[in-house]
């Protein structure tokens, strides 16, 4: 039998790929979203607790397993093909055989396969008897191990058909010739360039759009608790356009640093730019969300508050230290390459995020109809007023202790 | 003019780079040779501001690199791919580069018509990003972008790699025109010792971060002493 690299060495290089240069900060902005989603699913324990009484635990049991299915489709829409091997396994000796089995055992520890069991685990014992609770997150956990070899299946057959259309579509409406100068086009070409970033934006723009959409138009949005996830989805829907790309910071220009850094480039221009962007994506939901606002009879200003407050005041504020960042691998695919994947958004700015979105939510609960709009929009003005300091600021504070970051990029 | 003052760089303890003075004039092309490890990219590095030096200082013109970031306004480098726009296409990239540095887009066409015969008919009009072109390809287009800003001084590391023989003779004829045009004094580092010796007129040959060679050389011919150094140094 012709020799090849065994399970245990592909599993411990993978391992050791994985956990290599990172340090217990790193676990904190997993621990904290762990802590977020399990607040979360207690929170709704306690609140949908009476209605649930009378419901069968079989049933119910069901309905969480169904959840697999969700757990499918978003596999299908973000998971990349695993199944590629980079050029240090490639030029090793691997018999197919050994690859695939490593592939498919793989799975029982893949992250994407181990998020929603996660997520889920107090849930499950919250909802149920002990050991039914234990059987239904076994089989959930199964469920989604099943998921990611059926997913890893389908993807190594090539891209997902569906994907190509609304990229096709996405790629027509904003063709790169249009999308500016070639220094801000640093900004909008590296968004419609990369899959990884490309698909993320897309596809989380287009979740919480349809939600908006399906709430307002089943006349659920009139008032009460479907009032605040309908408001939940619209505001969601700008966060996504406004935020997303300032969570990376200078992660994608953290890769090719040297173009900028050795040319008359300003690190203030290159923040600026990030700023307007998210501030054309927040004008551009705005006028995709304008007409369903009219024909949900939901205030105009609503919608423009929202805007503001994302683009004019989150995003800069994510921004703050935007150079503390890792590279971000636009083009990264292949199975070793955790490049950009693990460990991108540092704790502060998952919190920071997880806090502006939080005021968005909030704030209309706590104070319904003009006034949070009024904040909403004065913040976000504040936010497009100084700007250009803040950048200036920003960029002040880079330059400072320049030598830790750029060494930090070429290290990485 | 650039100079290097009592420069040294270390790595864990382990210096890779201990300079106490090099002036390199200005319209010279100054050869930078040594085996892996020699410290020439950490001297480029140290040059283009990228690195903090833990001792001494670079200046260009007089002027401090890591204080004055004016030297970027009439220098040119290309080190490795992070030099690149990976998800631009050769033209954006050139785009990029005449809006960066305040030139017209008539102006750029004019300019790349110099390198039409490196760029051989495989760079524009491709609609290939540069992410997606061949290692060769992607050199030209780095050493392109470097020098298309008619900067005063050229840094260039390793530009003869991946590239075919004509294209290597193309580079090299590039940077003698450049020199001999624009009077702009090149820094280039190769293990091509056929062609640092063909263009350079002074060899700096470094070891384990410190000169070991500083001398004036005749382009075109072979340096007997350099020979000597790199044959020794596989006995």
């Amino acid at each position: 039998m012709p020799y090849s690299l065994s399970f245990k060495s592909l599993a411990r290089l993978q391992f050791r790929q994985l956990f290599r240069g990172k340090t217990k900060r790193d676990l904190i902005g997993p621990i904290v979203l762990i802590v977020y989603f399990w607040g979360v699913v207690i929170l709704s324990f306690f609140l949908v607790k009476d209605d649930l009484e009378s419901v069968p635990t079989g049933i119910l049991a069901a309905v969480f397993l169904s959840l697999a299915i969700l757990d499918f489709l978003c596999k299908l829409i973000f998971v990349r093909d695993h199944t590629v091997m980079d050029a240090f396994l490639r030029t090793r000796p691997i018999l197919q055989k050994q690859w695939n089995r490593f592939l498919i055992v793989s799975q029982s520890w893949n992250l994407p396969n181990l998020t929603m069991p996660v997520i889920l685990l107090p849930a499950c014992l919250l909802f149920f008897p002990f050991w039914l609770g234990l059987a239904v997150w076994v089989g959930l956990y199964l469920l989604c191990v099943l998921n990611g070899i059926l997913v890893m299946q389908l993807k190594r057959r090539g891209t997902y058909a569906p994907d190509k259309v609304v990229f096709t579509a996405a790629v027509h409406t904003f063709k790169p010739g249009r999308t500016g100068h070639a220094i801000f086009g640093l900004q909008s070409k590296s968004l419609l360039r990369s899959k990884r970033l490309k698909r993320a934006w897309l596809y989380m723009s287009i979740f919480f759009l349809l939600e908006f959409i399906l709430y307002g138009s089943t006349g659920s949005i009139e008032g009460g608790r479907d009032r605040f996830f309908g408001m939940f989805y619209l505001f969601g829907f700008f966060a996504i356009e406004s935020i997303m790309l300032s969570q990376y910071g200078l992660g994608i220009e953290a890769g090719y640093f040297g173009a900028l850094w050795t040319r008359p480039v300003s690190i203030n221009r290159i923040l600026r730019d990030k700023f307007w962007l998210g501030a054309a994506l927040g004008g551009i939901g705005l006028l995709i969300t304008l007409p369903f606002c009219i024909w949900f009879h939901i205030s105009l200003f609503v919608p423009i508050s929202y805007a503001l407050y994302t683009a004019g005041f989150c995003s800069p504020l994510l921004l703050i230290d935007a150079y503390n960042c890792v590279p971000f691998d636009l083009f990264g695919k292949t199975y070793f390459n955790h490049q950009g994947a693990s460990g991108t958004f540092k704790a502060s700015v998952v919190l920071g995020t997880f806090l502006l979105l939080g005021l968005g939510w909030g704030l209309p609960a706590l104070l319904p109809g003009w006034p949070s709009c009024l904040i909403f929009s004065i913040l976000g003005l504040i936010g497009f007023v100084f700007h250009r300091p803040y950048f200036a600021w920003v960029e002040r504070k880079f330059l400072k202790d320049k030598y830790k970051y750029l060494e930090k990029y070429q290290s990485q | 003019m650039i100079t290097l003052s009592h420069l040294k760089k270390t790595y864990g303890g382990v210096t890779a780079l201990d300079v106490p003075e090099l002036t390199i004039g200005d319209g010279q092309i100054v050869g930078l040779v040594g085996n892996n490890g020699a410290g020439k990219t950490t001297m480029m590095r140290l040059i283009l501001d990228l690195i903090r030096a833990d001792q001494g200082y670079v200046t260009i013109d007089g002027t401090r690199v890591d204080l004055y970031p004016v030297w970027k306004t009439f220098t040119g480098s290309f080190l490795d791919g992070t030099f690149l726009v990976d998800f631009y296409t050769p033209e954006e990239f050139f785009d990029f580069i005449a809006e960066a540095y305040g030139f017209s887009r008539e102006e750029l066409a004019e300019r790349l018509r110099t390198y039409e015969t490196l760029m051989n008919d495989e760079i524009m009009g491709k609609g290939k990003l540069i992410h997606d072109h061949s290692n060769g390809n992607r050199q030209k287009i780095g050493i392109i972008g470097a020098m298309l800003v008619n900067p005063r001084v050229l840094i260039l590391d390793e530009p003869f790699n991946y590239l075919d023989p004509s294209s290597q003779i193309v580079v090299a004829k590039l940077i003698r025109e450049m020199n001999r045009d624009l009077g702009t004094t090149v820094l280039v580092s190769s293990h091509n010792l056929t062609s640092i010796n063909d263009l350079c007129d002074r060899l700096l040959l470094l070891e384990k971060g410190k000169l070991l060679m500083d001398k004036a050389h005749v382009p075109g011919s072979i340096d007997p002493e350099l020979e000597a150094y790199f044959l020794e140094a596989v006995k």
